[in-house]
């Protein structure tokens, strides 16, 4: 890097009132002309701070920023101009449509008329929302909107984009989607600047700058970042359901072992010392080839956080509960309709005393209707869900209190104490007198908690948020446990901490339930569901489905890789149908989706029928139309409650004029085979 | 049944660290509601004191001059007499400067002499009507008293020109064999205000803004509470629990009906013992109406958290339930003065039925079984919104 | 500064208005429902009384007197025979007054001799007892009068009042209290919403993403201003029109003059709902501070109800500092006085003082940063 960098940042500090320590603490990076910059670091580090610094949005406290010669103080105005930054909400206005949001950034922005047709025309290629530009954004799904949001700041062509976690909240797909945007169209010398806390995304970076608590844990190349943990990462294979679980927990108790997570049926650790590997009788260790995560854990290992325990306090003072196979959460038949859209259809499954069982599914596919409707606050239209033998219609105070819930957001009393959610939720749960008081201690003490329990627990850091919340879940001793995105935005550490809990309450045959958008914690299940509009489309352990994924072009997927592409494969699948329906007649089913038979497969026999697409329509469907349709299939994500469906009908009124195209729900179903009867009714 | 009581009671126990927890919670209970009390007592007056009246006495005898006198003397509002001419009424009146002229004609006096109907011609601004009613009420009552009395100087007067003695000894008119005209000795007329001797304003308005206050302060907590914890996510980790609805329904409205008893009490320790308004009626019947009314309001305000999604949605809703009800209660308006249809619709307006209670037992001693008659409806309301409500959880449930 | 980036954000907001259901509620619903309760609920017309009247003793006179009170538009006049009856009456609210005519009335009458009647009100509603007393008064007046008239003792009535309501002769409360509830209805629009409409933006962080580009502060807040000025001016004139075809208030003035009265009032009140948000960033505090401060003074303290001129004098200081206080005044003159610039410069002048100081304050407190 010669010269001076594009940006350079100088002994940035930023406090806010309230905070113990500075949300920047003496920052000084440089970043150079056209290169692509990652900005890594968990919820808290310091991310959006310094976007917002650079854009003279904050006032630092001290330190200086330069950006191309300008300071980013004195030349706030010119910076703003030749800079396009999307905040990590979502900035756009839902209310007006995606035409009507580029019109509106274009006029902001001051792109001349006369450029506007070419520039639209291909930001929509891009972006893929050509057939959507009538439609509002509040009813694109999480992956568009952020997808318009980058096309809104690419209008102008800035000479720094700053992306503030654009890919939160986003399923794999549509993440990829949103890379492959920025890489292809921030050319002519572009710098990004592009946050996340996804660390395989910073890791296909030019730069990074790993952020903790404000301060600057690491710059440079991200495979610098690697040296350090080269020859440090192993797998141990072949083991099965609890047994790993098991495994993994002594693994974590041995002084050679610095890191351990749980990938399918493996266990991968981080040893400390290069080639220094623990005994494990019969277990055969393969090398594996270090991720930046690995190296963001060992880093900040080094940096001072604690380091984990090999056992879960937690999971030691809890009851054992029998270790009989019994089938604990059942699901039969789960349907729910809102109106004439159907959320969820027919899904069912079962999951054993101390299993870990995943639902994934891209936003909006019917994954956290299923989930809510497993914990009883939403009532199925048809089917069964049942709670150890209770159903949750006829049982619902009894069902409940076997569960225990932890909610996306840490769901805690904000004007509450510490201590007074614990006895808060204690109580609600029945617990009482000395039961109830032994209990509440008994949860300060695992989770280091009791220092902090006069504390509001607005005023926690995220990850005593996410303690004091496991703990108001699991103080009743549930025999199951619902987790919806509990680790979302906390660092790899504190994942890795409460991942130990959860999986040595399961040892102790607690039954969890997950959702979740990060396919690394997919890994930790016995089970996963895949939901894909409304349907389980898949379901098996994690590397049955990564085998069912595989293909010659990629044999041995990751977790993401075949997330992406069961989602394929269903849409081929759905299409097929659909032309079947037509009258086309149905293909014999090849059964190459069909997965090994499981406890669980007794889903819709949609997956089993459907064979791969004919050749023809494959060859006209491109890889990208079949994302959009993917996107579209995503879209009524807002539809969770009944209100919504007042404005169905208008809605789909638009979608029609805008998209006729694959849509969820009956009358898209209708739509999209009028389009495929081009060949088929006419 | 005790793990219910217990259960119900750590929600209770919630929802009072919520309330309670930081001074500026803690505020937010007294402060508004002293501040509300202050504005309203002193803002909501019906009185003139201080208008204007202007009185253009043409009339150069004895009589224009007294009755201007009087006018102009009157403590009920701002008079001042002037001469010349009606221009100056008539500007200042459309201005705005005053509320009221008074004209007393140039033969005004010499018509009384006579005998003969004198009008005194009263012109008012129409814009401001309810005052110039109120002002002519009281000039209605000092043109009537010097009437009187004037009549009776001049039957008097007559009497005697006749020859006439005073009634009773009336034998003389047997002489002339024409039966004279029965006199018309004036009327002695005195008026009592009950409970409230003196008219005083304050009096009436504290037990009446106990009721509204108690209105505005808990109406707002309860439509609050719950589209808070909707917003928070807390309900639906409320929900997951073995709490049901009922019991989150009851934990909700215990905490708020002992913060309405509160703000009532609030209010009338400060009406009793700063403004001195007097207590007759009976105190525990007072306490039973605040907490039948509250539980109305409560009901509402929950009902209110039901259908909403968000605190602001919420606060608009409890706005929208709130103009009406104080509108349509009474208290700016006699409720006998509307429409009749509109009268009816008014007995589901709680604040009517409250404030009707609230001076009754406060000023006028209203015995138990008329404020019975009055109450039901505010049980019928509670309890209807309230199911209203727990039908509409379950209804979010699916 | 070029008025693309202005005319780029109106066009926003407009587009924006017409897809908020709620929006269009507050602008056309809101204000129909509460003309509607000023129109209809609120009615200080003085109506008639319900009183009793107690005769101990039913002589023709008694009873003449009686007939009096039963004939007079003022009363409702029920007929009684003992005073401790109807107390219960009085405490449950269900009579104003009872009016006693004692024992010997007619005998002392016809021995021209004075009676006393007694007459007790509800002192517990101090307005109706004045009228009540007033009233009374006069009932009995007229009816000596007219005894004497009818008796063909010469005088009858001696002094009356010839009254005179100059621009609303019925004395109909709703001529005045309809223009006056325009100013409570424009504040609701023009605070609460405006107010709602820029923390909103903060909120849901499309503020970060427009301070992020070219536009200037002035240029956000001049769009939200005219945006919503406009709105709120069509707002008016609905008003106008209902007041003046469904509930039949006259209107005197001219409709430019209305119209340049509440585009200076709406220009006060958005600049408060402008302060508001700008100052709390937050829709429920936006809210809850804009009903404080705006509908609150609006509707207690602007005089449209209750007279400002009997409130004590720090409180009449105070309603000097709200824009409502000087349009109520302007928009009963304007309906039902006509054109009295008399009445309207002063005003002006206050309301854009007012406003100018709410702009001066938000352009301040506004700089484009996020906290």
């Amino acid at each position: 890097m010669g010269g001076t960098p594009f940006i350079e940042i100088k002994n940035l500090t930023k406090s806010f009132k309230g905070q113990e320590r500075p949300a920047l603490d003496s920052l000084s990076v440089g970043v150079g002309r056209g290169l692509m910059c990652g900005l890594v670091g968990p919820d808290g580090a310091g991310k959006t701070t310094l976007m917002r610094l650079l854009l003279d949005l904050l006032t630092p406290d001290a330190g200086t920023v330069t950006i191309d010669g300008l300071d980013s103080r004195k030349d706030a105005d010119e910076i703003r101009r030749l800079s396009g930054y999307m905040p990590q909400k979502f900035g756009l206005y839902e209310d007006l449509t995606v035409v009507e949001n580029m019109t509106l950034y274009a006029d902001l922005r001051d792109v001349p008329k006369a450029a506007r047709p070419d520039k639209f025309r291909e930001l929509l290629g891009f972006t893929d929302l050509g057939r959507f530009q009538k439609r509002l954004a509040g009813r694109l799904s999480g992956g568009m909107k952020q997808k318009l949001g980058l096309a809104c700041v690419l209008l102008a062509t800035p000479r720094l984009l700053l992306l503030d976690e654009p890919s939160v909240g986003v399923d794999p797909l549509s993440r990829r989607e949103l890379w492959a945007m920025v890489v292809s169209l921030a050319r002519g010398g572009m710098t990004v600047l592009w946050a996340t806390s996804y660390l395989d995304e910073a890791e296909k970076c030019d730069r990074v700058v790993l952020l903790h608590q404000g301060r600057d844990l690491f710059h440079g190349e991200p495979s610098e970042a690697l040296g350090p943990v080269r020859g440090r990462a192993y797998a141990l294979g072949g083991l099965a359901g609890a047994v790993r679980r098991r495994e993994l927990i002594k693994l974590l108790g041995e002084p050679e072992v610095a890191d351990g997570i749980i990938q399918g049926g493996d266990i991968k650790i981080v040893t400390r010392e290069p080639g220094s590997l623990p005994e494990v009788p019969g277990g055969r260790f393969r090398p594996l080839a270090p991720t930046f995560e690995d190296a963001f854990v060992d880093i900040l290992a080094g940096a001072g956080q604690t380091a984990l325990r090999g056992e879960s306090e937690l999971a030691r003072r809890m009851d054992d509960k029998p270790d009989d196979g019994a089938v604990v959460v059942e699901a039969r038949d789960l349907t729910k309709r809102f109106g004439s859209f159907t959320a969820v259809r027919g899904n069912t499954f079962q999951i054993r005393r101390g299993r870990i069982f995943g639902l994934l599914g891209p936003n909006g596919a019917g994954k956290s209707t299923t989930f809510k409707m497993m914990c009883g606050l939403v009532r199925p239209t048809a089917g069964t869900a049942s709670i150890a033998g209770l159903d949750l219609l006829n049982y619902p105070s009894k069902a409940r209190g076997r569960v225990g819930y932890m909610a996306q957001k840490f769901s805690l009393y904000d004007q509450l104490s510490v201590r007074q959610n614990l006895y808060f939720f204690s109580g609600a749960y029945g617990l009482r007198g000395r039961a109830q008081r032994r209990q509440v201690d008994l949860m300060e003490q695992i989770f280091d908690l009791a220092p902090l329990h006069d504390r509001g627990a607005s005023t926690l850091p995220l990850g005593f948020k996410q303690r004091l919340a496991l703990a108001c879940a699991v103080m009743h001793q549930p025999d199951v446990l619902f987790l919806d995105e509990p680790t979302s935005g906390v660092d790899p550490l504190t994942r890795r901490e409460f991942w130990l809990h959860i999986n040595h309450l399961a040892v102790k045959g607690v039954t969890v339930m997950i959702t979740t958008h990060f396919m690394e914690e997919a890994e930790y299940c016995d089970e996963i569901a895949l939901i894909y509009r409304g349907r389980n489309i898949a379901s098996g352990s994690p590397d049955q489905l990564k085998a069912r994924a595989a293909t010659d072009r990629l044999p041995s997927p990751t977790m993401d890789d075949a997330f992406i592409e069961l989602v394929r494969q269903s849409e081929r699948a759905a299409n097929d149908e659909d032309d079947a329906d037509a009258g086309r007649g149905r293909r014999p089913g090849s059964g190459k989706s069909g997965g090994p038979g499981n406890a669980s497969e007794k889903t819709d026999g949609s997956e089993t029928g459907a064979g791969p697409a004919p050749a023809v329509a494959l060859e006209k469907t491109s890889e990208r139309e079949k994302t959009v349709a993917l996107e579209k299939a995503a879209l009524p994500e807002k539809t969770d409650g009944p209100e919504t469906l007042m404005t169905q009908g208008k809605k789909e009124e638009e979608e029609e004029e805008a998209a006729p195209a694959a849509r969820e729900g009956g009358k898209g179903e209708k739509t999209e085979r009028e389009k495929k009867g081009g060949g088929g009714e006419k | 049944m005790t793990a219910l009581l217990l259960r119900i009671r750590t929600l209770i126990v919630k929802e009072f660290l919520i309330i309670l927890r930081d001074p500026s919670g803690r505020a937010m209970l007294v402060v508004p509601p002293i501040i509300q009390l202050v504005l309203f007592a002193y803002a909501v007056t019906l009185e003139v004191s201080n208008v204007g009246v202007v009185v253009l006495n043409q009339d150069s005898g004895r009589h224009g001059t007294e009755v201007a006198a009087r006018i102009e003397a009157s403590p009920y509002f701002l008079a001042s007499v002037e001469r010349g001419g009606f221009q100056n009424i008539r500007i200042s009146l459309e201005n705005q400067k005053i509320l009221m002229g008074v004209v007393i004609p140039r033969d005004f006096s010499s018509r009384l002499e006579k005998g003969t109907a004198a009008p005194i011609q009263v012109v008012s601004d129409g814009r401001r009507s309810n005052s110039a009613q109120i002002v002519t009420a009281y000039l209605t009552e000092i043109v009537a008293q010097y009437s009187l009395e004037l009549a009776g100087r001049l039957e008097a007067g007559r009497l005697s020109a006749r020859g006439q003695s005073l009634p009773g000894q009336n034998s003389s008119s047997l002489v002339h064999g024409v039966p004279p005209p029965p006199p018309t000795p004036p009327v002695s007329f005195s008026a009592r205000h009950w409970f409230n001797p003196n008219l005083v304003y304050v009096w009436t308005i504290i037990p009446s803004l106990m009721a509204i206050i108690t209105l505005l302060m808990t109406l707002n907590l309860s439509a609050m509470s719950l589209a808070r914890e909707k917003e928070m996510g807390t309900f639906e980790q409320l929900l997951v629990t073995p709490l049901t609805p009922a019991e989150i329904i009851v934990g909700k409205l215990v905490p708020a009906m002992v913060v309405a008893a509160f703000e009532s009490l609030l209010i009338y320790s400060l009406g009793r013992f700063f403004y001195g308004v007097p207590m007759r009626g009976s105190f525990p019947l007072l306490l039973g109406s605040i907490v039948l009314f509250s539980f109305s309001i409560i009901g509402f305000g929950l009902f209110i958290s039901s259908i909403v999604k968000t605190q602001q949605q919420a606060i608009v809703g409890s706005f929208m339930f709130m103009v009406p009800c104080v509108a349509l209660s009474g208290f700016a308006a006699p409720v006998e003065n509307m429409p009749a249809w509109l009268q009816q619709a008014v007995v589901l307006n709680p604040l009517k039925h409250a404030l009707v209670i609230m001076k009754g037992v406060f000023l006028k001693d209203m015995p138990a079984g008329e404020v019975w008659l009055n109450g039901w409806p505010l049980l019928v309301i509670g309890i209807a919104a309230l199911l209203f409500s727990g039908w509409m959880f379950r209804k979010n449930l699916g | 500064m070029s008025p693309r980036i202005v005319k780029a954000l109106i066009k926003k907001e407009f587009l924006q208005v017409a897809r908020d259901p709620a929006s269009v509620f507050v602008i056309l619903v809101l204000p129909m429902i509460l003309m509607f309760i000023f129109g209809y609920g609120v009615n200080l017309d003085v109506g008639r009384f319900k009183v009793a009247v107690v005769m101990e003793n039913t002589d023709p006179q008694s009873v003449s007197f009686y007939q009096a009170f039963s004939n007079s538009r003022y009363f409702e006049a029920l007929a009684g025979r003992d005073l401790r009856a109807w107390q219960d009456e009085i405490t449950a609210g269900r009579v104003r007054a009872i009016i006693v005519l004692p024992a010997d009335f007619g005998r002392k009458l016809r021995q021209a001799r004075s009676p006393d009647v007694l007459v007790v009100t509800d002192g517990t509603d101090p307005n109706t007892a004045n009228f009540v007393r007033a009233y009374v008064q006069m009932t009995i007046m007229n009816w000596q009068a007219n005894n004497r008239l009818e008796g063909g003792d010469g005088a009858g009535d001696l002094i009356s009042l010839e009254t005179r309501a100059w621009y609303n002769p019925e004395i109909t409360s709703r001529f005045f209290l309809l223009p006056g509830s325009l100013a409570i209805i424009l504040t609701i629009t023009g605070v609460i919403m405006t107010a709602m409409v820029i923390a909103r933006e903060w909120e849901r962080g499309t503020m970060e993403s427009l301070i992020a580009t070219p536009a200037s502060v002035v240029q956000i807040i001049l769009a939200k201003l005219l945006t919503y000025l406009t709105l709120s001016m069509v707002s008016l004139v609905c008003c106008w029109f209902v007041s003046v075809r469904w509930y039949g208030i006259p209107f005197r003035g001219s409709l430019a003059v209305l119209l340049l009265l509440g585009a200076v009032f709406l220009f006060t009140a958005l600049g408060q709902g402008l302060l508001i948000s700008t100052v709390t960033r937050s829709q429920y505090h936006s809210a809850d501070l804009a009903l404080v401060s705006g509908f609150l003074p609006s509707f207690l303290l602007s005089g449209v109800i209750f007279e400002i001129a009997s409130m004590p004098y720090a409180l009449r200081l105070v309603t000097r500092l709200i824009p409502a206080r000087y349009f109520v005044s302007s928009l009963q003159a304007v309906f039902l006085a006509g054109n009295v610039w008399a009445i309207f410069w002063p005003s002006l002048l206050a309301m854009a003082l007012l406003g100018v100081v709410f702009f001066v304050l938000t352009l301040r407190k506004t700089v484009k940063k996020v906290a």
